[in-house]
């Protein structure tokens, strides 16, 4: 690992120190960044993961975001990112235009007279919880591969390392293996992705 | 082997934060496998780049709202300054109304705080009259 974890014990880093920080990231630590970002896109309309990394680094070089010192960096990165995509989560589902919705051609059925669309603002706060859309997002990433579905439901459950290795029956290599796999995956979440 | 479904918002957090750490845990070679470490720094890069550039279009548009405002301000008081010029050509127009000979009388000596408030009178004394 690199040593991306080494940030200054202060309250919180300076403009100056976050733009040290992120242009001295090795190419290990951005490629976490991006994976991180690219597990944070499933169902998140127009929103890509180099979108959301640049809008998370953008969003703390001008403070509008606060980067708290001693925290590790790829944690505060997931935090923003989190947050920015949570919240475009939410707003595309409180818009009126439901961005997942397909709209029928127009038909010869007298009892369907035009293309049809359902609005969104019927739903139920629960709903918007985008916790819930970010799961199904995971999980549609990883249906009918058993492995890496149980991989993901110890994650869940916060179980990781040798911990996981155990709970999962797995040894070591087999472990990094689907790990590695998992993470590839999640990489790749799908942002337009349906959720209903 | 059985699947079971992640039941809430909690869980997904639970997820993203035991994802990060394995992340973080995973050796530099394995995060990078079958990719090439320079291309991927410069796609790194090329997003702090994109992103600084924003920031400066944030500013750049945060200082012309600034600016604009404070040429409101300037723009308030020229209009005031055209009130003064309009004010004392009206007292100095005045001078010649028996009416208001005696107010208007010192008018070049006065401020313009002062010459706006005999202006204000004289107007006060003129709308009094006609009614």
């Amino acid at each position: 690992m690199s040593a991306a974890s080494n940030n200054p014990a202060r309250q919180a880093l300076s403009q100056d120190q976050v733009g040290e920080i992120l242009s001295g990231l090795s190419a290990a630590d951005w490629q976490r960044a991006l994976a991180i970002a690219g597990s944070l896109c499933g169902g998140v309309t127009g929103l890509t993961a180099e979108d959301l990394f640049q809008q998370a680094m953008s969003e703390l070089l001008g403070a509008d975001r606060v980067w708290p010192a001693e925290v590790h960096t790829m944690v505060v990165l997931k935090n923003v990112m989190h947050s920015i995509a949570s919240n475009e989560r939410k707003h595309n589902k409180v818009s009126p235009i439901d961005g997942h919705v397909e709209v029928d051609d127009f038909e010869a059925d007298d009892e369907k007279l035009g293309p049809t669309a359902r609005s969104s603002t019927g739903i139920t706060p629960e709903d918007v919880v985008s916790g819930k859309q970010q799961l199904a997002a995971v999980y549609a990433a990883v249906a009918g591969d058993d492995d890496l579905h149980m991989l993901a439901i110890a994650w869940g459950e916060g179980l990781r390392g040798e911990e996981a290795c155990k709970e999962l029956g797995w040894d070591a290599k087999k472990y990094d293996a689907e790990r590695k796999r998992l993470t590839r995956r999640l990489e790749k979440l799908d942002p337009d992705r349906s959720q209903k | 082997m059985t699947t079971k479904p992640m039941k809430s918002t909690d869980e997904f957090e639970t997820f993203l934060a035991t994802f990060v750490e394995e992340l973080i845990a995973m050796p530099d070679e394995q995060v990078l496998e079958g990719r090439n470490p320079e291309e991927v720094r410069a796609r790194g890069l090329g997003l702090l780049e994109a992103a600084r550039k924003d920031v400066g279009r944030r500013r750049m548009a945060a200082a012309k709202a600034q600016l604009q405002a404070r040429r409101g301000q300037p723009a308030a008081k020229a209009i005031e300054q055209v009130d003064i010029a309009l004010a004392r050509q009206f007292l100095a127009q005045a001078q010649n109304d028996p009416r208001f000979t005696l107010a208007a009388r010192k008018l070049g000596e006065l401020s313009d705080d002062e010459a706006l408030n005999l202006y204000r009178q004289v107007k006060a004394l003129q709308e009094g009259e006609e009614k």
